[in-house]
């Protein structure tokens, strides 16, 4: 009973900590992230804790990270991606330390499993522990949180009891990572395979095995299932919450090359102040590449593919090269996650690039890229907002980047 | 290390470590791609999580390097490499992202010259902006600075240190002179190990402990890449400890000479103030190697002549034997008790300055004062006759903060053996209490490290009784949190109490030896959970604690213009209470937390005339009128008695200067504090 007060108490004691701080912060976007945020990371922290070796040294770290990161760090996309990096390195390591320690130990058993699935489940559907979801989806929260897992963990249970634990693993791993999570089709699938595990005679399974020491081919796939795994839960995260992460997994680019990247900092172009434009020093390589995250304010009355702004790089040779920036397409408003707000919006809005909670719904910022034909060396950039918007809309570039 | 009888460390640490380095180094790369372009200080936090865990690792893998009886006499070099590698490893990112500071850009602009010009005559130096080759703020002479008779321009600052310097700035500019300090603490370190064997006899565990706290926990990591003597100073008063405690009670040899002689003559040369310290030293090095009379009057007789030395130098070049100071500074009379207690409750407890705030692990030298006053080691004698007469120097002066640095300067030359002070609780480690602690101090040290190093510039809070932490949070909560924390530059109820609840609660909290049924998690994990509940307990507290002061230059009191008074680079801040200078037109509102339905107000104020026209300042509570004071007297400080009014709850104070604003320089007041006295 202590040792289980132990465990909990400090993921407890971190959300008293993160949800005060919330309580009396001053801006009220700030707050409501900031509670989001003790709601979402005390769910994983316990998690961690449950799933931690004796000693728990991940809980009672984590923790004390957790909170210290959501009392830090500034409102916004990076406060929401540290603490939902934290949780996933936190988790990651639990269950990586856990599982060694019960090497030898028999098959998995359902107090490890457990923790496991709900832990997967929270990182992988973590929408659903964020507003809008959170206060939306209604009795299925606690079906998608709760329930879901605790029949994925039974049936890896019982995988595990008649083909070993890596196979168990790797079957959750990979029906987690199809998921994304357990939805209903994972989870029937996962109980299919665990029925069918125990129904089939003996004979006809492969020898239960503990570790898989002496399957190098198994441990393998285990250990690329497993990073697969890290990498969607911090796609699923905020703020980058990619609703089909393992899809997304194939976008993610290889290591970036080297970029050039000439915005200072936010630019506004509004109807007052319509230019915004740089000498641009010279590159090590020619751009073939525009990437631009934005977003648009006041742009309910703009028809989808309005051009808000264009872009025009010129280069060495003096010749331009431009490119409209379109409502709805490449950018669009910032608040368009508001049910109020989208219902007027004529243009919609595209994908969303990163989203980050403001209040009981999220902000978005967009990203749009642009590919020349040949590559340029430019020489100056030039954003200019169309002079034919309505003043009131209001185009933020958060971000422009040539690439080779 | 293995081969020199080392553990082996766990593989699947180090499989984590380097999976936790190459996703951060990906991270730090795909910034842009993930939209956190602005995310560099939280992956340098990350980093140097990453080498935390290492450094941990190897330390536990170097116990056996140790041995079990008695320490070695020479600690293996792995000692010496470890801190050094991570001090290192800090050193472009600290560098990067804080321009040299204080002090440390006169060293290295003399450190330039040494190396360019073969002298220390920084005129051409200041002419031709030397200081580029090290930082991007142009650089001028420090006021008293000495100018020669054909205009040479030298710094206050002495040239051993620059000496020391030099080769290796010669080699590698910046950075080479950065390396080179962070040899120095590596070395302070290693030398802290050493010394340990003297005072922990027969305990390599506790010697373990005392030199990872000190090489690893701020402030000796923060001081270990910047450029200040004090690191030099306390390497050098080590040396020579160690020294006079092996020489036991034999005839001197020519390494005692060496080993404690050097020491104690370099130390004024590195600073005149040192010179307390070497004096002490020098009667160590009588009381403590076996009373060895000629040596002790040997080296006395040097001492008084490089000291005596030193005087007649400055006075032929500064005018002045004490460069900048003035004999009267030593007067220890000038300055009143309250002065001495401030200053030392100061240089431990202030937020901005204090050793226990910069990192609450060295919380523990309370129990380990408490036993080692009830066992009476000579440690605590050494410590005493070493850093008291210093100590007593600095402590009532202005600047026993420091100035421009990062916490607890003036008293890092005594680091060491308070490392070892506080490593002599070692044994006791198993208690419930002691697992209390070390877990919830340890874990607050962590994170503050991590936040040191992520954002160094933090380190450097200026004189006025904040901090860049306590401000940062005071905005975003919109209350006054740094009243709850103590500051002896502008004392509060909380600089007393803190120091008093601590004295009593941490070495009661460590005495606690817990159940058998108190497993080692739940120490540890209720020491968290505290720490934890505490931090839940500050925004509340901050929000509701009635308001009894308001400083009106604050950063949770919202101003609609005016500016700071003094401005905040002002050299010897603490001699000013600090204020805010509203004009004609300007407002300001302060959050106030009623202690009561009515309040009288004390307001301090001095009225700035630039035209000869009314002025008058309006009082309010939010919308309602509480008084409105028009000022005879111009730049007389008066303090004003309002009230007693209802007040409104919920509302702010507001005070809005008024008046006509002819073309010129507007009306206005100065404004200090204002006192809330709740009378019902």
């Amino acid at each position: 009973m202590i040792t289980a007060l132990a465990r909990l108490a400090p993921p407890l004691a971190a959300f008293l900590a993160m949800v005060s701080y919330a309580a009396q912060e001053v801006s009220a976007a700030s707050a409501a992230e900031t509670s989001a945020l003790a709601f979402y990371a005390t769910v994983l922290l316990l998690a961690v804790a449950a799933l931690a070796r004796p000693g728990a040294a991940e809980a009672l770290l984590g923790s004390v990270l957790a909170a210290a990161a959501v009392w830090v760090l500034p409102h916004g996309p990076l406060r929401e991606g540290t603490v939902a990096a934290l949780v996933v390195a936190l988790f990651a390591i639990a269950a990586a330390r856990r599982l060694a320690a019960e090497r030898g130990r028999g098959t998995l058993r359902l107090d490890v499993a457990l923790p496991l699935a709900l832990g997967a489940q929270a990182l992988l559907r973590s929408v659903v522990l964020l507003p809008p979801q959170l206060g939306d989806l209604g009795w299925r929260t606690p079906v998608i949180l709760l329930v879901l897992p605790a029949a994925a963990a039974a049936a890896m249970t019982a995988i595990a009891r008649r083909l070993g634990t890596a196979p168990a693993l790797l079957a959750g791993g990979v029906a987690a990572l199809a998921g994304p999570g357990w939805n209903v089709k994972t989870t029937l699938a996962l109980l299919a395979v665990a029925a069918a595990a125990l129904l089939l005679p003996r004979r006809w399974l492969p020898p239960a095995r503990f570790p898989a020491g002496r399957r190098p081919a198994l441990r393998a796939l285990g250990a690329a299932v497993a990073a697969l795994l890290v990498v969607a839960a911090l796609l699923a995260a905020p703020p980058w919450l990619r609703a089909e992460p393992a899809a997304a997994l194939l976008r993610v680019p290889a290591l970036p090359r080297p970029s050039a990247a000439p915005l200072p900092g936010d630019v506004t172009l509004a109807a007052a102040s319509p230019v915004w434009e740089a000498a641009l020093p010279p590159a090590r390589f020619r751009a073939r590449t525009v990437v631009l995250d934005s977003t648009l304010a006041n742009s309910a009355p703009l028809p989808r593919g309005a051009r808000v702004a264009t872009v025009t790089l010129r280069d060495l040779a003096g010749s331009l090269h431009g490119f409209p920036v379109r409502a709805g397409i490449d950018t669009g408003e910032w608040a368009a996650g508001r049910a109020d707000v989208a219902a007027g919006l004529r243009a919609g809005a595209p994908e969303p690039w990163l989203s980050w909670v403001v209040g009981d719904y999220m902000a978005r910022r967009y990203r749009a890229r642009w590919t020349f034909p040949v590559a340029v060396a430019p020489t100056s950039l030039r954003i200019e907002r169309d002079p034919a918007l309505p003043p009131e809309v209001i185009l933020s570039i958060h971000h422009l980047e040539l690439r080779p | 290390m293995r081969a020199r009888g080392g553990r082996r460390l766990a593989p699947a640490g180090t499989i984590g470590e380097l999976a936790a380095l190459a996703l951060l180094v990906a991270a730090a790369l795909a910034r842009p791609h993930l939209g956190l372009a602005a995310a560099e200080p939280v992956l340098a936090a990350g980093l140097a999580l990453v080498l935390a865990h290492r450094v941990a690792r190897q330390l536990l893998a170097a116990r056996p390097l140790l041995g079990r009886g008695e320490s070695p006499r020479r600690p293996s070099p792995v000692f010496f490499a470890l801190p050094l590698l991570a001090y290192l490893a800090l050193v472009p990112w600290s560098a990067a992202r804080r321009q040299p500071d204080g002090d440390e850009p006169f060293y290295l602009l003399i450190t330039h010259s040494l190396v360019h010009d073969r002298d220390a005559d920084l005129a051409n130096d200041y002419a031709g902006a030397s200081w580029r080759a090290f930082m991007d703020r142009p650089l001028e002479p420090q006021p008293g600075d000495p100018v020669g008779p054909r205009g040479q321009r030298y710094s206050r600052h002495n040239e051993l240190l620059p000496m020391a310097l030099a080769p290796a700035y010669a080699v590698g500019g910046k950075l080479g002179a950065l390396a080179t300090m962070a040899a120095f603490a590596a070395a302070l370190a290693w030398t802290t190990l050493r010394l340990s064997r003297h005072y922990l006899p027969g305990r390599p565990g506790a010697a373990l402990a005392a030199y990872a706290l000190v090489a690893f926990t701020p402030p000796l990591l923060l001081y270990a890449h910047q450029v200040w003597v004090e690191v030099p100073a306390a390497l050098l008063a080590m040396l020579a400890l160690d020294r006079i405690g092996s020489a036991g009670g034999r005839p001197w040899r020519r390494r005692d000479w060496l080993g404690i002689g050097l020491p104690i003559l370099l130390l004024p040369l590195l600073k005149i103030r040192f010179m307390l310290v070497a004096l002490p030293l020098l009667f160590l090095a009588g009381w403590r190697s076996g009373r060895p009379r000629g040596p002790v009057l040997a080296l006395g007789a040097l001492l008084a002549a490089v000291g005596g030395g030193i005087l007649v130098y400055n006075h032929f070049h500064f005018g002045n034997p004490l460069k900048i100071h003035t004999l009267d500074e030593l007067e220890p009379t000038r300055y009143g008790a309250l002065d001495y207690l401030l200053g030392g409750l100061g240089l431990f407890f202030d937020a901005g300055f204090g050793l226990f705030a910069a990192a609450p692990l060295w919380l523990l030298l309370l129990p380990a004062a408490v036993l080692l006053a009830r066992r009476g080691r000579p440690l605590l004698a050494d410590l005493a006759v070493l850093v008291l007469p210093y100590l007593l120097l600095v402590l009532p002066r202005p600047e026993w903060y420091g100035g421009w640095s990062p916490p607890f300067r003036y008293a890092l030359v005594a680091l060491p053996l308070l490392g070892i002070a506080a490593a002599s609780l070692f044994d006791q480690r198993r208690r419930a209490g002691a697992r209390f602690l070390l877990a919830g101090l340890g874990a607050l040290t962590l994170v503050l490290a991590l936040l040191w190093i992520a954002v160094p510039g933090w380190t450097y809070n200026f004189a006025h009784g904040r901090t860049y932490l306590l401000d940062h949070l005071g905005e975003r909560l919109g209350a006054d949190v740094a009243r709850l924390f103590p500051s002896s530059v502008r004392p509060r109820p909380a600089t007393w109490l803190w120091p008093l609840a601590a004295a009593v609660a941490v070495p009661a909290l460590w005495a606690w030896r817990g159940s058998r049924r108190t497993s080692k998690l739940a120490g540890a994990a209720a020491g968290v959970t505290a720490l934890l509940l505490a931090t839940a307990a500050l925004p509340p507290l901050a929000a509701r604690l009635p308001t009894r002061t308001v400083e009106i230059e604050d950063p949770q009191v919202e101003k609609s213009g005016g500016h700071l008074y003094p401005e905040l680079w002002v050299i010897e801040r603490t001699r000013y209470r600090g204020g805010w200078v509203l004009r004609v037109g300007e407002r300001l509102a302060a959050p106030v937390v009623p202690g009561g339905r009515r309040a009288r107000i004390a307001l301090d104020a001095e009225f700035i005339r630039n035209q000869p026209v009314p002025f008058a300042l309006d009082v309010r509570a939010g919308g309602k009128h509480l008084a409105t004071w028009r000022p005879a007297r111009a730049r007389v400080r008066e303090r004003l008695e309002l009230g007693p009014f209802d007040w409104p709850a919920g509302e702010p104070l507001v005070l809005e200067a008024f008046g006509p604003h002819p073309p010129g320089p507007l009306n206005g007041v100065l404004l200090d504090r204002v006192e809330l006295d709740w009378v019902d």
